[in-house]
C-alpha cells in the first residue's frame, strides 16, 4: 500500500514556531506538494471559502490549533462546518493542540467535521501514522 | 400544751431600755421554736391574750407557713454562730389584719433557765409602702438573678455558700436555689480539683478584698458536662467596710472556645498555604526563570562563536529557541504578579487624578511617540483602596489605547466618571482599532488575546488583571467595541464612605 501525495496541507496555528517546524517534519515525509501555514483562523478561513469557489481541490488535510488569539479553534470549527459539504468531504481536519485537558478532546469528537484530536509536537512518527491512516 | 412563763429580771435598767424601744422582743424555745417570753406590746400590737402567745410556735404568728419554712427563712441563723438574719414578715392580728414588721433573728444562745433560747426582735414598720416597695425589689432581685444566663453565687468568708441564683443552682446539682445555703464547694457536681482551684480563688479575692475578672476555669456540671468558663469574682464588702464574703459570676464560655479553636485551626492553616503560596511565587520568579536565562545565554554565547558555521535556517531555529525562552518569562513574571494580587489589599483614600497624573508622566515618554491627547472629562472622585491598584487600572487603559491605535489616526482618550448609586462608573473611551464585539468576554481572562503577537506584542495579562482587582474591590468591568470604531472600557468602583 502506498500512501498518495498530497497537493496541499493548510497549517493553521498562532505561533510562528509551530508552523515553522511543522512544516519542516511534514517536507521531510515528503507527504504534499504544498504547505501553506496561517497564523490567523479568521485569515484561513477566508482562504477557504474563496477555494470553494476557485480551488476546491485544496487543502487535503487541515491541522488546527485550539488556543489562538481572537478566532479560537472552537470558533474556526462553527463556521466551518457551514461551508458546503461536498467541500470539506474531501479535507481531513485534525486537532493539533497543546491541551491536555480530556474535555477538549471530548468536545472536539461531536464535531463530524474533525477526523482527529493530536497532541502537540508533531513528529516525523505522527505524521506517517496520520497520512497511513487517513491517505492509503 | 402548757407553757409556764418565765421570768426574767425586768428590773435592770437595761431591761427597762428595751421596754421603752419599739423593738418587741420574743425568746423562744432552741428546740421546738415555742415562744417562752415577749415584750408586752406584742399582745398590745396583735391583739392576742398574754397566754394566747406563750407557748405558741413562733411561725404561726407570721404569714408563715410552717416550723420549717420559717427555719428556711432565717436558714442560717440555725448554723451560724455571731450572725443576723434580717426579714420582713407580716404579723397576724386577732381580727385577720397583717402588720409589717422588719424580724431581727439573733443568733445567740442565751441560757434561760433551764431552756437555751433564740432571740428574735419585732419591729411594726411604719411606712407600709416602702416596706411593700422593699419586698418587692427583694422579690424581683431574686427573679432576675434566676433569669438572667449568667450564673451567680456568694459565700462568706468560710468559702461557704450563702446563696445563688436558679442557673447555678442547676450546675451545682440543685433542685432549689435555696438549697446552695451553708454548703460548701466539696459537696456539689464539681471535681474537687475544681472545687480546690474555686476555693483557692475565693479565699485570694477575700484577703486581698481585689476583684478577680474574665479569668477562664473548666466546670463538671450536673449533666456531666465538662465546660469552659469565664468567670469574675469580687469581695463583698459591709457599710464599715469589713469583707463579709465574696460574690462570683459566670458565663458558659465552651462555643466560643470551640470556634476560637477551629478559627485558630483555619489560621495555622490559612498561614501554611499562604507560605506555601510564597515558596510557590519564589520558586515561579527565581528557579524557573533560572534555566530560561541560561538558554537565552548560550543562545548569544552561541551565535556569537558560530555565527559564521551555521547557515540561516540554523539562525532561525536559534532565533525561535530565544523568542519561546523570553516569551515564557513574560508569562511566568505575568502569572505570579496575578496570583499574588489579592495577597495585596491594604485600603486607603486614594485621589483618582493624582493617580491619573502619576500614570501619564510615567507614560510621557510613549505618550509624545504616540502623539497621544489624555483627556480627563471631569474631576475624578477619591476612592478608598488600594494606590497601587488603581495605578495599574489606569496605566492598562491607557497603554492599551495607544497600543491599539488606528492607523496614521493619533490616539485620542477619554476619561469620565459618573455616579450610579454606590458606585463610581469609570470610562476609557479611545478612538483606536476596537474589536469584535464577540470577544467583549474574551479580552478579560487570562492569556487571552485577539490579535497575533507578530501583530500586537503582549502577553494577555493586562485586562485579567484589571478584571482581578475590580473583582477584588467589588465592582465589574466591561467594554463595548466595533471593529474600527474605537472602544470604551467601563468599570465600577464602591465609593469611599
Amino acid at each position: 500500500m502506498t500512501v498518495s501525495k498530497l497537493n496541499q496541507i493548510l497549517l493553521i496555528d498562532d505561533d510562528d514556531a509551530v508552523n515553522f517546524i511543522n512544516k519542516i517534519i511534514l517536507t521531510k515525509i515528503e507527504c504534499a506538494n504544498e504547505i501553506v501555514a496561517i497564523q490567523s483562523a479568521r485569515i484561513a478561513l477566508d482562504l477557504l471559502e474563496q477555494n470553494v469557489l476557485s480551488d476546491p481541490e485544496r487543502p487535503e488535510l487541515i491541522f488546527l490549533d485550539i488556543n489562538m488569539p481572537g478566532m479560537d479553534g472552537w470558533e474556526f470549527l462553527e463556521n466551518y462546518a457551514k461551508l458546503p459539504k461536498d467541500y470539506i468531504e474531501n479535507i481531513k481536519l485534525i486537532m493539533l493542540t497543546t491541551s491536555i485537558n480530556p474535555e477538549h478532546k471530548k468536545r472536539a469528537e461531536q464535531y463530524k467535521e474533525v477526523a482527529g484530536f493530536r497532541v502537540k509536537p508533531l513528529s516525523i512518527k505522527m505524521a506517517s501514522e496520520i497520512m497511513e491512516s487517513y491517505f492509503q | 400544751m402548757n407553757k409556764e412563763l418565765i421570768s426574767l429580771d425586768k428590773t435592770s435598767t437595761a431591761f427597762k431600755m428595751l421596754e421603752l424601744s419599739n423593738d418587741i422582743y420574743v425568746l423562744t424555745d432552741t428546740i421546738d421554736n415555742t415562744v417562752l417570753d415577749f415584750s408586752p406590746k406584742l399582745s398590745t400590737l396583735t391583739q392576742y391574750p398574754l397566754n394566747k402567745i406563750i407557748g405558741q410556735s413562733l411561725h404561726s404568728l407570721f404569714n408563715v407557713d410552717s416550723k420549717a419554712e420559717f427555719n428556711s427563712i432565717f436558714g442560717g441563723y440555725f448554723q451560724y454562730i455571731d450572725e443576723k438574719y434580717v426579714q420582713q414578715l407580716y404579723l397576724h392580728k386577732q381580727d385577720g389584719t397583717r402588720i409589717p414588721t422588719i424580724v431581727t433573728a439573733y443568733q445567740n444562745r442565751t441560757d434561760f433557765g433551764p431552756k437555751h433560747v433564740h432571740c428574735f426582735f419585732i419591729r411594726e414598720v411604719q411606712d407600709k409602702k416602702l416596706e411593700q416597695d422593699v419586698l418587692e425589689i427583694k422579690k424581683m432581685f431574686q427573679t432576675v438573678l434566676n433569669t438572667i444566663p449568667s450564673r451567680i453565687f456568694w459565700k462568706d468568708t468560710n468559702l461557704n455558700y450563702l446563696g445563688c441564683n436558679s442557673k447555678f443552682a442547676v450546675d451545682a446539682g440543685l433542685e432549689d436555689y435555696k438549697h446552695i445555703i451553708g454548703k460548701s464547694d466539696y459537696e456539689l457536681a464539681w471535681t474537687k480539683e475544681e472545687a480546690d482551684f474555686y476555693r483557692l480563688i475565693d479565699k485570694r479575692v477575700i484577703e486581698s478584698g481585689q476583684a478577680e475578672l474574665n479569668y477562664e476555669e473548666t466546670q463538671l456540671n450536673a449533666i456531666g458536662d465538662a465546660t469552659w468558663l469565664e468567670t469574675n469574682k469580687t469581695p463583698l464588702i459591709n457599710i464599715k467596710g469589713e469583707t463579709i464574703g465574696m460574690l462570683g459570676t459566670y458565663t458558659d464560655i465552651t462555643e466560643r472556645k470551640k470556634s476560637v479553636d477551629i478559627i485558630k485551626n483555619t489560621n495555622r492553616e490559612l498561614a501554611l498555604k499562604n507560605k506555601e503560596l510564597e515558596q510557590f511565587a519564589h520558586i515561579t520568579s527565581h528557579d524557573l526563570q533560572e534555566p530560561l536565562r541560561s538558554m537565552s545565554s548560550f543562545i548569544d554565547l552561541f551565535l556569537l562563536e558560530y555565527a559564521d558555521k551555521i547557515d540561516e535556517n540554523g539562525k532561525m531555529y536559534l532565533k525561535f529557541v530565544d523568542e519561546a525562552a523570553n516569551r515564557m518569562r513574560n508569562l511566568i513574571t505575568g502569572l505570579l504578579e496575578y496570583s499574588l494580587l489579592s495577597l495585596d489589599t491594604e485600603k486607603e483614600q486614594v485621589d483618582c487624578n493624582e493617580v491619573l497624573q502619576d500614570v501619564l508622566d510615567d507614560l510621557s515618554l510613549s505618550i509624545h511617540e504616540n502623539q497621544a491627547q489624555i483627556i480627563s472629562k471631569n474631576t475624578l472622585p477619591i476612592l478608598l483602596c488600594n494606590r497601587i491598584h488603581i495605578r495599574i487600572i489606569f496605566q492598562n487603559m491607557i497603554q492599551n489605547a495607544m497600543k491599539f491605535k488606528s492607523k496614521n489616526i493619533p490616539p485620542i482618550i477619554f476619561i469620565s466618571t459618573t455616579e450610579q448609586g454606590d458606585f463610581h462608573q469609570f470610562t476609557v473611551t479611545d478612538n483606536g482599532i476596537g474589536f469584535n464585539p464577540n470577544y467583549t468576554d474574551k479580552i478579560f481572562i487570562l492569556f487571552q488575546r485577539l490579535h497575533n503577537t507578530k501583530e500586537y506584542s503582549g502577553s494577555g495579562i493586562g485586562l485579567a488583571y484589571c478584571k482581578k482587582i475590580i473583582d477584588l474591590l467589588g465592582g465589574s468591568i466591561w467594554a463595548e467595541s466595533q471593529e474600527g470604531k474605537g472602544s470604551s472600557f467601563f468599570f465600577t468602583i464602591k465609593k469611599a464612605v
